[in-house]
């Protein structure tokens, strides 16, 4: 038989309390008093009912659950004669349950103030481990994030908050100067850029579709957190996007790199190089030639060779690529004038129109040719005088002076006494003239480069021939006395250049040999300023004797290796280069590149002749960068900060190459008119490359997703241009004010 | 009315579906860069929050919002897609920071908790019917008390009546701690159910030393062990559909204080909202 135990209950007036916190201690004995506990757990039973009075006699109120009124009844002071001795009550289940939450509740609120406000706020708040770089650089929260209370609610409150949180990454990172642009490319440049790219966009896949229209299209500033999230561990890439993440911004989105991306157009070439170097002519001509077989490089690395992370080939230097074919043409082999450089010349001067309009200059030679030399205009406008008198002359020529008025008459007066005055200045101060007439520029670039060692013996030896008596005209001039009358001069003393003393028979004066003895014909002591100069009255001379003499080289054979050196034919002073690379050439190329005064484009039309002594732009060009003007000497030109838009490693792709090498990519374009993009052109975005563009079918063989990988992240960087990287912060030293003396223990005692 | 099988299947189709709608739009705005944690984590606050008011909905039974049927079919299946959310919020990272750890921990007890108690209360009820009588849990102690009262009562007759030790002896050694004896937490699903057996076992064999008087007293006997075998049937099954609550209950309002301040951490530092 089965036994119901509901029916076991005895009353069912009784009615349960699950909701009640405490249950009375007799409930599970199945008598709970009718009180119950009270709300805090007490027991609140003291009898089994509160007697009522009626009248003067007191009447039991016993429920009738308890078996109703008591025989005994209430006590007579009113008590119920039927006390319940108190019990302990029980919490219930719903009780311990609440207990419970508010136990876990407290224990959670207790963690957060300790995480949010505690000591060890940082650790606990934080979301997760940073990158190893940010966890060394950042220490708390605010050195990453602006602390913004509430929600921004507004557009512009959001970009407020994106663009604060921006500030905070860029004071660290240097993205240059459109670093919160999307590429770091300015507005306009990603208009032309988009503009391009959608002319040859090819429809999108549904999802790109739909994911794009979620992006706004106006090209607007991105928070650097949205691609680069941080607090996912320290070894978390946090650089890392996805390929369609990628082109969700894109106005020309596409399927893949075998599918859709933009065919090449121009890569690699993107501008005129910075050599004059003709590929197809040197291969296919020059080269060929049986007599440079043996110099001629036999594969692309005899000439180039990858830089050190493997990305760009770098040219080998001169010595190990063109020297051995060219060497000889920069030190001027096979030059049919002069192999050195025209400095100093003294021009020639309508000495007679000068005098006749009583305007003398005192001594200069007949025979002169040819006018002013870009170096000395220069250094003559570094006078006020002679700026003024080349001024005023105009462009009447000094070697006629026929039809000139008489204030250019006068003017040429003036520049001839300024050329005297600077040839004095030049010999009895040497360098320091030079470098004070060059000014601005050669303090400016901070060496002597611009001044050649410019040796003024060299120029007093030539002096002591050209115009004897230079310095004391010179001298008198400056104290304002009137030039004696013009010595007579002939042909005959140049005619006598120091190269071809020994062809007269008499010995010239030779200022740099000093194992000579002193010249017969000339008892002046060329180093002895005070001492009368030559062409002054001659003193009286003992017999001649002749010694057996030296055959003198010719001058400008002397200074093989470089030099100053004059030819007194034609009173002229030359520098010759001291082969590659001449810093007196380079100098004066950089300085007058870029400078717009006729004086300076003078020297650098002199000196970029093709002809000209070191034919320095045969090879080397010349580039407009903004209003810049730069000489390229150098085939690249290192910049560790520049990030370019696609990014290749030469040294990852060697061992892919077949037979063909390097023009398994780089295909010689034999119709390409490369030289037409040099000469007088300076911009280097008008040019031929010598090489065929790069085709996307090379890549696409390898870079497929299930081969080499095909990401955009793998060829393409997004911050792109001049990108320092980190900002330098630097501080000085901190040097304590006062060095405290080290102290001195004493020694124990010895026991 | 629909069959409880055709309601699960339209309910779990339905959060299917809604779960794939949220896969590809948390996908899309993902592709375009779009802050998918801020967006996955309000809409998981909103649905934590829904799922807590199922809470205080059935504490305010005068409210006409829906029947509590309906809302338990609710935060069953909106339980489901809050716990995908998540993973998807947390991109299926276990997040590693202190508070955070602590709130994925949270979340995840009170998710597994939620669906113990879901698996229990579809497991225990139909074995509870088929056990004996249903019983109402607050009376239980009571039941058991009278129980062990008419043991007490029935052993006392044998003494008296019968005039033998048999059924006494039996009582102090086996029934009496038997009938006063509460079946631990977990024997419902252990299946904890060798005491009744041994005690069982002990009457049978006592029976051959009883006269006839004193079998019927132990066939009531038996009857009675029935009875409390139910009843601790009863007592285990409901107390362990009441204990999951223990964990599920405590567990929501811890974690969402830790939701409280995990929002206010990310209003507050976020460089994108």
């Amino acid at each position: 038989m089965r036994r119901l135990l509901q029916s076991i209950i005895h009353n069912r007036k009784l009615y349960d309390r699950p909701q009640d916190e405490w249950v009375c201690g007799r409930a599970a004995e199945g008598c709970p008093c009718v009180f119950g506990p009270g709300s805090k757990g007490e027991c609140r039973a003291t009898s089994q009912c509160l007697p009522a009075r009626k009248g003067d006699r007191w009447v039991c109120t016993r429920a009738i659950s308890l078996g109703a009124a008591c025989e005994n009844g209430p006590q007579a002071d009113g008590s119920c004669g039927c006390p319940v001795p108190p019990c302990t009550p029980q919490q219930s289940l719903r009780g311990q349950r609440r207990q419970l939450t508010w136990l876990t509740v407290s224990l959670a609120a207790g963690v957060v103030v300790m995480g949010l406000w505690g000591w060890a706020r940082t650790a606990w708040s934080s979301p997760g481990p940073l990158t190893a770089q940010h966890a060394m650089s950042a220490q708390r929260c605010a050195d990453c994030h602006v602390e913004s209370p509430g929600i921004p609610l507004t557009p512009e409150d959001h970009i407020r908050r994106m663009q604060a949180h921006n500030q905070r990454c860029l004071e660290c990172h240097d993205l240059g100067a459109h670093g919160n642009s999307p590429h770091g490319v300015k507005g306009e440049e990603l208009a032309m850029l988009t503009q391009r790219t959608k002319a040859g966009a090819i429809p999108p896949t549904l999802l790109q579709r739909a994911a794009k229209s979620l992006v706004s299209d106006a090209p607007a500033e991105l928070a650097c957190a949205t691609c680069h999230q941080e607090h996912h561990g320290r070894d978390a890439n946090i650089q890392r996007l996805s390929d369609q993440q990628c082109q969700a911004c894109h106005q020309a989105p596409f399927a893949s790199f075998t599918a859709g991306h933009p065919e090449f157009t121009d890569y690699p070439a993107t501008r005129r190089t910075r050599l004059q170097f003709d590929h197809v002519s040197h291969w296919q001509k020059h080269f060929a030639e049986p007599r440079l077989a043996a110099s001629a490089p036999k594969s692309c690395a005899d000439c180039h060779e990858p830089a050190a992370d493997g990305r760009k080939m770098l040219v080998r230097n001169f010595a190990q690529t063109c020297a051995q074919c060219h060497a000889g043409q920069i030190e001027g082999e096979g030059q049919t004038g002069a192999k050195g450089l025209v400095f100093i010349r003294l021009p020639e001067v309508d000495v007679t129109a000068l005098e006749a309009a009583g305007a003398p200059v005192g001594d200069w030679p007949d025979y002169c040719e040819g006018g002013i030399t870009p170096f000395m205009r220069w250094m003559l406008e570094g006078d006020e005088t002679a700026r003024k008198a080349l001024a005023d002359l105009g462009a009447v020529k000094l070697a006629d002076l026929s039809r000139a008025t008489p204030a250019q008459k006068a003017a040429a007066a003036r520049l001839v006494w300024s050329i005297k005055g600077l040839l004095a200045d030049l010999i009895t101060k040497g360098q320091q003239v030079m470098m004070r007439r060059l000014d601005p520029y050669a303090p400016a670039q901070g060496s002597t480069r611009h001044t050649g060692k410019f040796s003024a013996d060299s120029l007093l030896a030539a002096q002591q021939i050209w115009l004897p008596g230079l310095l004391t005209e010179v001298a008198a001039h400056r104290h304002g006395d009137k030039p004696s009358s013009r010595p007579a001069r002939s042909r005959a003393v140049a005619a006598k250049p120091a190269g071809s003393g020994a062809t007269t028979g008499v010995p010239a004066v030779d200022p740099d040999d000093l194992l000579a003895g002193p010249a017969p014909t000339s008892p002046v002591d060329k180093d002895d300023l005070l001492a009368p100069e030559v062409g002054a009255a001659p003193a009286s001379a003992p017999a001649p004797v002749t010694p057996p003499v030296l055959e003198y080289d010719d001058a400008e054979a002397r200074v093989a290796e470089g030099g100053w050196y004059r030819r007194d034919e034609n009173y002229t002073l030359y520098y010759r280069p001291s082969g590659h690379a001449d810093e007196f050439l380079t100098a004066w190329l950089e300085t007058s590149a870029g400078d717009a005064l006729p004086a300076a484009q003078a020297i650098f039309t002199q000196l970029a002749d093709e002809k000209a002594p070191g034919a320095c732009m045969k090879c080397h060009t010349v580039d407009r960068v903004g209003s810049a003007t730069v000489v390229n000497w150098l085939t690249s030109r290192p910049q560790p900060h520049q990030r370019s838009f696609t990014s290749f490693k030469h040294a990852a792709h060697f061992a892919l190459m077949g037979v063909q090498g390097c023009s398994t990519c780089h295909v010689l374009d034999a119709k390409a008119d490369y030289a037409a993009a040099f000469g007088a052109n300076r911009d280097i975005t008008r040019f031929h490359s010598n090489f065929a563009p790069l085709t996307k079918n090379s890549c696409v063989s390898c870079h497929q997703p299930e081969l080499a990988g095909a990401s955009c992240q793998q060829c393409h960087n997004y911050h792109t241009g001049e990108l320092a990287g980190l900002h330098l912060r630097s501080a000085g030293f901190n040097v304590p004010t006062a060095v405290a003396p080290p102290s001195i223990r004493p020694e124990p005692a010895p026991r | 009315m629909k069959s409880f099988l055709s309601r699960r299947w339209t309910l779990s189709l339905l959060a299917a579906g809604l779960a794939l709608a949220l896969v590809l739009a948390w996908q899309l705005a993902r592709i375009a860069l779009r802050p998918v944690a801020v967006y996955t984590g309000w809409l998981l606050l909103a649905l934590v929050l829904i799922l807590t008011f199922f809470n205080a909905r059935k504490k305010l039974p005068f409210l006409p919002l829906l029947s509590a049927s309906t809302w338990m079919q609710a935060h069953i299946y909106l339980g489901w897609l809050g716990c995908f959310v998540f993973v998807l919020h947390t991109g299926a990272r276990i997040p590693d920071g202190g508070l955070e750890g602590l709130l994925a921990a949270a979340f995840a007890g009170v998710a597994v908790s939620g669906a113990l108690g879901l698996w229990l209360s579809r497991w225990l009820p139909p074995r509870l019917v088929r056990s004996g009588e249903s019983l109402v849990y607050e009376r239980i102690p009571v039941l058991r008390h009278r129980l062990a009262e008419e043991v007490k009562e029935l052993v006392r007759r044998a003494e008296t009546e019968a005039q033998s030790s048999t059924l006494p002896d039996l009582y102090q050694r086996v029934l009496h701690a038997y009938f006063l004896r509460v079946p631990p937490p977990l024997s419902p699903l252990t299946g904890d159910d060798h005491e009744f057996h041994r005690v069982k076992l002990e009457l049978e064999s006592s029976r051959r030393y009883l006269n006839a008087a004193e079998q019927e007293l132990a066939g009531q006997l038996a009857t009675l062990l029935e009875a409390k075998r139910n009843l601790d049937t009863q007592l285990a099954g409901q107390r362990l559909l009441k204990l999951w609550l223990f964990v599920h209950i405590p567990l929501t309002y811890g974690l969402l204080v830790l939701i409280a301040a995990h929002v206010w951490l990310v209003l507050h530092y976020s460089h994108r909202l």
